[in-house]
């Protein structure tokens, strides 16, 4: 292999880890098109992953990490709120979501068979959504049936631990009634999975006693509507400050936020739950299944559910390291304090602080109105000032 | 590396008897920890403002540069501005919302039984300003402070109040490492917070779960299971003091008793290091508070 060669395939990679998308055109082409287009409209095709611009704040000096193998790391969370009388307790915050990916029967089986193992091997009680009826009766895990456009289910039914109620955005009424109904009947937990932030939705539907909201981050940012092409973290953002605003003024019961969608690691998992998400919908686990029906053998569904298996012990040990590595002892008390973003955009929508300032670039842009305004000797009122810094947010390429 | 102390008459039956020269040696003993701040808050000192139907607001305002506190001061003037029990809630959190906006204002919390003072500098320099060794009182708290997170200012020296609910003082050592997710819970709620420094968040916590519950010691549970990080902190109220560490106990606390006699009451005596009991003959029954525990004291 000469010089060049090595450094075609060094760059692919390096591009591969810089972008999370393997290049789509061979390697010929992209030589010739680089050496045809300039360097600022290569910069332009570039995916912008948002998720690799956030880092973690590691444990300062008078914030010593905890020792893991001393001292236990919390993972468990309780789904449900105070008033829900059979919660559900995870021993990992994943609910194992088929949302993408329709599962075949033997990917169904190859899960269930992995996620019993689990639990009664490991004790690892895993949750897992699905709209298909789970037949087997030595389910040792938690159900979540999702139901898509149904106004009723009949008690008989309940075949289930908890519901994902996919909200009805064209009848919001009739969606309310059919929660309404459903939750004097359900005593486990109930999760929405709605599209938006308007507190007309969030709202009444954590007043009627849902537990929890769910994002469908790839759905939400694909659709029309204020989220299309934002990011995955923003509509994380968004939801979280929804909900903190629904328990403004008064005890927070738990409510909690499930983000699913645009997860496949445990990067993007510590990251979510920092920035408010409780639990991760985590599709990839469907994904590892088909990734492994291309490399093994399909009718062996042993070796497939081993695969899952093993992948969330691993995830399991990686994501007990990241709080003891932040000066945690609990999962569940990062925050978006323990981030850090190079991106000005990210920054922007989520209100992370900037690497090296600490600050947001909201809080940078807010300061220089304020330095600005006693420097002229202005006096100006906080709507005309709020107004200022929504400009200079906006329009910061402009000006 | 911050020290904390506090010190509680057994009988509370010598008014005279000055509790601050006590706290003073502790503080002094420690001094060696930490330099940047110091400041302490006793308990029934019997002034004045302590037995009328009025509260203190206290505050730091930066003084102009001119002014002659500046030098000892760090340009920061303590005022405690008495504000009548008969003033409707709506004024007065009116005059805080007022004076929180202030930039020069650094708001500290209410008071009645309580005297809390606090300074940048050596417990020497605090002692000079406000002459902490004639003050006297049922129980008392000191602590030193080095900054690690927040900035060495007048507003994040400890002990920590509240405007949530009077006469509350806590002074901590270590670090609460998910204090910006209590915060924001907390935040959520309605309750203001005035500093950066995380040890805030112990005094607005213990007031948040006191107006719930009323219970001192339920109000400790609470914040050992929901706090993380290495921490020990000395809490105050009008009837109690109280020493609480993590649940791994990363951070010291030690108590013991002095009996008293010659004309001195018996009291028990509480710090970070042994130092600090050892010289105010604090060496009975000398031991470490239990990981994930609190020790209460009751007057």
């Amino acid at each position: 292999m000469n010089n060049k060669e090595k450094f075609i395939i060094r760059s692919s990679i390096l591009e591969l880890a810089e972008s999370g998308t393997p290049r789509n055109i061979s390697i010929d082409d992209r030589i010739k098109n680089n050496n045809n287009n300039n360097h600022n409209e290569r910069e332009k095709e570039k995916p912008l992953n948002f998720w690799d611009s956030i880092t973690a704040l590691g444990a300062q000096l008078s914030r010593p990490p905890y020792d893991p193998y001393r001292e236990i790391i919390n993972l468990e969370i309780s789904v449900g709120r105070k008033q829900c009388q059979n919660k559900v307790v995870l021993s990992m915050p994943l609910l194992i979501y088929d949302n993408y990916v329709k599962s075949e029967e033997t990917s169904l089986d190859t899960l269930h068979d992995a996620l019993n193992w689990l639990a009664v091997n490991e004790n690892i009680n895993l949750g897992f959504v699905s709209d298909k009826s789970i037949k087997n009766i030595n389910r040792k895990y938690p159900y979540f049936k999702r139901i898509i456009g149904k106004s009723k289910i009949e008690k008989k039914d309940f075949d289930f631990e908890g519901l994902v109620l996919q909200y009805n955005n064209d009848d919001h009424d009739k969606f309310i009634q059919f929660l309404t109904d459903i939750r004097k009947e359900f005593k486990g937990p109930i999760l929405v999975e709605i599209d938006d932030t308007d507190d007309r939705y969030i709202n009444s539907i954590l007043d009627i006693g849902a537990d929890g909201i769910v994002a469908d981050t790839i759905k939400i940012t694909n659709q029309q509507g204020k989220y299309k092409g934002k990011h995955a973290i923003t509509v994380i953002h968004d939801m979280r400050r929804a909900i903190n605003q629904y328990y403004a003024g008064k005890e927070n019961d738990g409510a909690m936020l499930v983000a699913a969608g645009d997860f496949n690691n445990t990067g993007r998992i510590v990251k979510a739950a920092a920035l408010g998400a409780d639990i991760i919908g985590y599709s990839t686990s469907m994904l590892i299944a088909n990734a492994a029906n291309h490399y093994e053998n399909l009718s062996n569904t042993n070796a497939i559910s081993e695969r899952i298996y093993r992948h969330v012990l691993a995830t399991k040990g990686e994501l007990k390291g990241v709080p003891a590595a932040l000066g945690y002892s609990n999962f569940y008390n990062m925050s978006p304090a323990d981030l850090r973003t190079s991106s000005i955009e990210v920054s922007l929508q989520t209100d992370i602080a900037i690497e090296g300032i600490d600050k947001s670039y909201r809080q940078i842009i807010e300061e220089l109105v304020d330095e600005y305004e006693i420097k002229e000797r202005l006096n100006i009122d906080e709507g005309k000032k709020q107004k200022l810094v929504a400009h200079l947010l906006t329009n910061r390429y402009g000006v | 590396m911050c020290g904390i102390c506090g010190i509680i008459l057994k009988d509370h039956d010598n008014p005279n008897f000055s509790i601050g020269a006590l706290l003073y040696r502790m503080m002094e003993s420690q001094q060696v920890r930490a330099q940047d701040s110091a400041g302490i808050a006793i308990f029934n000192t019997g002034d004045a403002h302590c037995n009328d139907l009025s509260y203190n607001l206290n505050y730091f305002i930066k003084s102009p540069p001119t002014s002659m506190t500046t030098t000892a001061t760090g340009g920061y003037e303590l005022i405690e501005e008495k504000i009548p029990a008969s003033k409707p809630i709506k004024e007065q959190s009116l005059l805080v919302s007022k004076l929180s906006k202030d930039d020069s204002v650094s708001i500290i919390g209410y008071s009645n039984k309580m005297k809390l003072v606090k300074n940048m500098g050596l417990v020497k320099d605090l002692d000079k300003k406000y002459n902490i060794r004639s003050m006297k009182g049922s129980h008392g708290i000191g602590h030193l402070r080095i900054a690690t997170s927040s900035k060495v200012d007048p507003g994040n020296a400890h002990p920590f109040s509240t405007t949530v609910l009077p006469d509350i003082a806590v002074v901590h050592n270590g670090e609460i490492t998910n204090y910006s997710k209590l915060r924001n819970l907390l935040e959520i709620k309605g309750y203001p917070f005035y500093s950066s420094c995380d040890s805030e968040v112990i005094a607005v916590f213990l007031a948040d779960q006191l107006l719930m519950h009323g219970d001192i010691q339920r109000a400790h549970d609470q914040f050992i299971r929901k706090a993380d990080g290495p921490f020990t902190y000395i809490a105050a109220t009008p009837h109690s003091l109280s020493l609480v560490r993590d649940k791994f106990g990363t951070r010291k606390g030690i108590i013991g008793y002095n009996r008293g006699g010659e004309g001195n009451p018996a009291f028990w005596a509480m710090a970070t290091d042994l130092s600090a009991l050892d010289i105010v003959g604090a060496n009975e029954d000398v031991k470490a508070a239990s990981p994930g525990k609190s020790l209460i004291f009751t007057i």
